[in-house]
């Protein structure tokens, strides 16, 4: 129970701090750009490879003691979205609102585990609602990427570089390994339930 | 469920309560009344054998299939 409640402990640090440190930068971006970007205008970061030597600058390095070559690996771009933005806005809040929900079952669930309550039916249905939401949630963000970057591509073309092929943000392999152990513990809860009815 | 669990018409005729029967076969009575009730997905060989040797009765006096379309 004690390394449970730690690890509680920890995932709401980690999260907050994650969460602070987004609000701060987003805060941060939108004060910046607020005297040069449109209404319609919104920053897209563009994986790129440089392929102009051109492009390419340098800094000192105090270890090495010469200067050393630097490059940009991503670009961030104006770009206009019209109005594609809100319409994955619109779909994204239902889900936004289950997956607030979903946090609020995990919380319930920590709680019934700490009680003594683990393996019962209740806990692995808050588990499927925390890890499937959270991967159709992943899903309605990466598709919204993907159009960023299909709208970047097409109204940019940064002079001395290479722009890299779209791939997916979010750490999908966790996702589904979540999602696997969270199938395994409803094997183990329907098991347990069969013993507990063997008379 | 297919299976029917007619413990309780076994337990009435040998006139003994649940309790009883289940200090007998060494169950708790909250187990045994998990089979009187139907709710028990399985039953080990000896439960049964114990259930049917307290109350001098063969497996089919306590257990009886009845298909779906019944």
């Amino acid at each position: 129970m004690k390394q449970i409640k730690i690890l509680t402990v920890l995932i709401v640090l980690f999260f907050v701090g994650v969460t602070s440190r987004d609000i701060y930068a987003g805060f941060l971006d939108g004060w910046n750009e607020q005297s040069t970007v449109t209404s319609q205008d919104m920053t897209v970061s563009l994986g790129v490879r440089t392929v102009d030597v051109r492009m390419c600058d340098s800094v000192y390095n105090a270890s090495l003691q010469r200067m050393v070559q630097t490059a940009p690996d991503s670009l961030r771009v104006g770009v206009d979205m019209s109005d594609r933005d809100l319409i994955f806005s619109f779909a994204e809040l239902p889900v936004a609102i289950f997956c607030i929900y979903a946090l609020f079952c995990m919380v319930n669930l920590i709680m019934r585990v700490l009680r003594g309550k683990v393996f019962v039916p209740e806990n692995v249905r808050a588990m499927r609602y925390f890890i499937y939401s959270m991967m159709v949630f992943g899903a309605l963000k990466e598709l919204q990427l993907y159009m960023y970057h299909v709208l970047a591509v097409s109204q940019i073309q940064p002079d001395g570089f290479v722009v890299q092929t779209y791939f997916l943000q979010y750490s999908w392999g966790l996702m589904l390994l979540l999602a696997l152990f969270t199938e395994i513990f409803a094997v183990g809860v329907r098991i347990k339930e069969e013993q507990d009815l063997t008379v | 469920m297919p299976i029917i669990v007619n413990l309780d018409v076994m337990m009435a005729r040998r006139k003994i309560s649940l309790g009883e029967l289940a200090e007998r076969v060494g169950l708790t009575p909250a187990n045994l009344s998990i089979l009187k009730t139907g709710k028990a997905k399985a039953v080990r060989f000896s439960t049964l054998e114990a259930v049917c040797r307290e109350l001098d009765c063969q497996p089919g006096d306590i257990l009886e299939y009845a298909s779906v379309e019944d």
